[in-house]
């Protein structure tokens, strides 16, 4: 026992590494396959693989299995590392990882077949839901357990933000998922009318603030200084970035409700908060692309810092375009269009598959044993892929967006509408198609990842590592 | 007290809370822990690795 708590467990870091791969090629060509019904609505096939039952199924795919898998795994290596402890909770660990998996075929199964809350990113029925709050609260456990058994006095800043994302996770779920059974696949919400929808979106908005960002920046808080090889720009900002989101995204879920039967004094509160906003996540932004700085040239030659990197840029850009869309003229425009949609890409492509796929680069020779990936150069030629497929989405979104709104409120001199809905649909094809083909490139940059991570794997080696005593704790 | 009124005071709590975090990390004392605490991701086993066979190769 003794013996085996003076290593590192990263058998669970390894299990949730591939299945983030693995899970981020399944949800993508879901999206692949919606952005393609848009252009083809032919490919609506039966009642089981249309539009409206996959499009949950994508976005639960990509938010829950990828991005959830990549985050059990960051969080798991890094409250290891920055804690010099093996990670604490015994058979809750495993349990994490297969009642994760669990919940992920679960929805792959009940989402087609129907069975839904119809609560957007909170779909899922109820058995479902007790099961996801099993897995939570075990990983909570692991997760603090591990804090409490460091051995040194000081708890990293990642850490920090992987036991918020955790703890308002909880929060979030639990409280939206509150319903009533009637069956066991069928449940009703206990909130209703506006306060349903006003929970939907504080759950909504969060699930965004702390799953979406503040779980990815504690990758970006230990992967960035790790390969840049130095130490973050301001650890002083660091600790104002993260009391700053923590103080302030509970509130900006009304954005989501504008002109709604929400009370007005709700939105225009939401709308203050957004704005407030872009001030900690530009100082976030600012403080990763700056512990770069007197390391520029690494940008040019290694692939994991371009992900890093770029993830940032784009991390600041929709940072910066959420703010502007929450306030209410804006909106006025922008919202039910595919300019949302847009946005809401260039943070789930731009910026958290792309600090996902740059982390889990930068973890998996580590994991399996080998000095770098089998390719770095293919490691390049998904980084351009995954580039140029992210910019033609969000341009191609933005123009049909844009259009769809100056086409929805355009009105003739006798007030009637100048266009029909039908219109609209009609002049979006062509953006509907640029952004099937960024969606093929993106995609085609994760098989890519999956041939270099089996490559690495099979030519790699599984073995221990030793847990030392911390350098700096005067040992 | 009125529960409104309540509500307002918590809102300013939390503002000087936020702020008093601010000054505290902004405050001239912190600098040698943060510089410490900003070096823990590199105090692992394979950096040390990294490190030892670097300091090898420089004297070789």
């Amino acid at each position: 026992m003794s013996e085996t708590n003076n290593i590192y467990n990263d058998k669970v870091v390894r299990q949730f590494a591939v299945m983030t791969v693995i899970w981020g090629i399944v949800g993508m060509l879901v999206g692949v396959i919606i952005a393609a019904q848009l252009v083809w609505p032919e490919l609506n096939v039966g009642p089981y693989f249309h539009f409206g039952r996959l499009r949950p199924l994508h976005t639960n795919a990509v938010i829950f299995a990828f991005g959830g898998c990549a985050l059990f795994a960051t969080s798991y290596y890094v409250v290891q590392r920055t804690c010099h402890a093996r990670l604490w909770g015994g058979p809750l660990i495993p349990l994490t990882f297969w009642g994760w998996q669990l919940v992920i075929v679960l929805a792959a199964i009940t989402l087609p077949l129907g069975i839904t809350q119809s609560k957007e990113y909170a779909e899922l029925e109820w058995p479902i839901d007790i099961l996801i709050a099993i897995v939570w609260i075990s990983y909570a456990t692991v997760f603090f357990g591990t804090i409490a058994r460091r051995k040194v006095s000081h708890i990293y800043v990642a850490n920090w933000f992987f036991g918020a994302f955790i703890i308002a996770v909880a929060l979030l779920h639990i409280v939206n998922s509150m319903a009533v059974p009637v069956s066991l696949t069928k449940s009703y919400s206990v909130y209703s009318g506006a306060q349903d929808a006003m929970v939907q979106w504080w759950y909504g908005h969060n699930a965004v603030g702390f799953f979406l960002t503040a779980g990815f920046l504690g990758m970006m808080y230990y992967f960035v200084p790790k390969q840049a090889g130095r130490p973050v720009y301001s650890y002083r900002l660091s600790i104002v970035h993260f009391w700053a989101l923590i103080f302030t995204y509970m509130w900006a879920g009304p954005h989501h409700l504008h002109y709604t039967a929400l009370p007005d004094w709700t939105q225009s509160v939401g709308m203050v908060f957004s704005l407030i906003l872009l001030a900690p996540s530009w100082g976030g932004m600012i403080n990763g692309i700056m512990t770069l700085s007197g390391a520029w040239d690494k940008l040019r030659t290694d692939p994991i810092l371009k992900f890093l990197i770029t993830s940032l840029s784009f991390y600041g850009m929709s940072t910066f375009e959420g703010p502007m869309m929450a306030i209410k003229t804006v909106n006025a425009l922008s919202h039910y269009t595919d300019w949302t949609i847009g946005h809401v890409h260039s943070g789930a492509l731009g910026w958290v598959a792309m600090v996902t796929i740059g982390s889990i680069y930068f973890l998996l020779p580590k994991l399996f044993g080998r000095s770098e990936m089998y390719s770095v150069q293919m490691m390049t030629v998904h980084f351009w892929l995954a580039t140029i497929g992210t910019v033609l989405y969000i341009a191609s979104t933005w123009i049909s967006g844009v259009m769809q709104g100056l086409m929805w409120r355009a009105v003739n001199a006798d007030g009637t509408l100048a266009y029909s809905f039908v219109e609209g649909v009609k002049g979006s094809y062509p953006f509907w198609a640029i952004r099937w083909l960024g969606g093929i490139l993106f995609l085609t940059g994760m098989l890519l990842m999956a041939w270099n991570m089996f490559r690495t794997m099979a030519t790699g080696k599984v073995g221990d590592v030793r847990i030392i005593a911390p350098a700096a704790h005067h040992a | 007290m009125d529960i409104n009124e309540m509500r307002s005071l918590i809102t300013v709590i939390g503002l000087l809370c936020f702020l008093a975090i601010v000054f505290w990390a902004y405050s001239k004392k912190r600098g040698q822990d943060f510089d410490e605490a900003a070096n823990l991701p590199f105090n692992e086993p394979e950096e040390q690795a990294e490190k030892a066979r670097a300091e090898l190769l420089r004297k070789w």
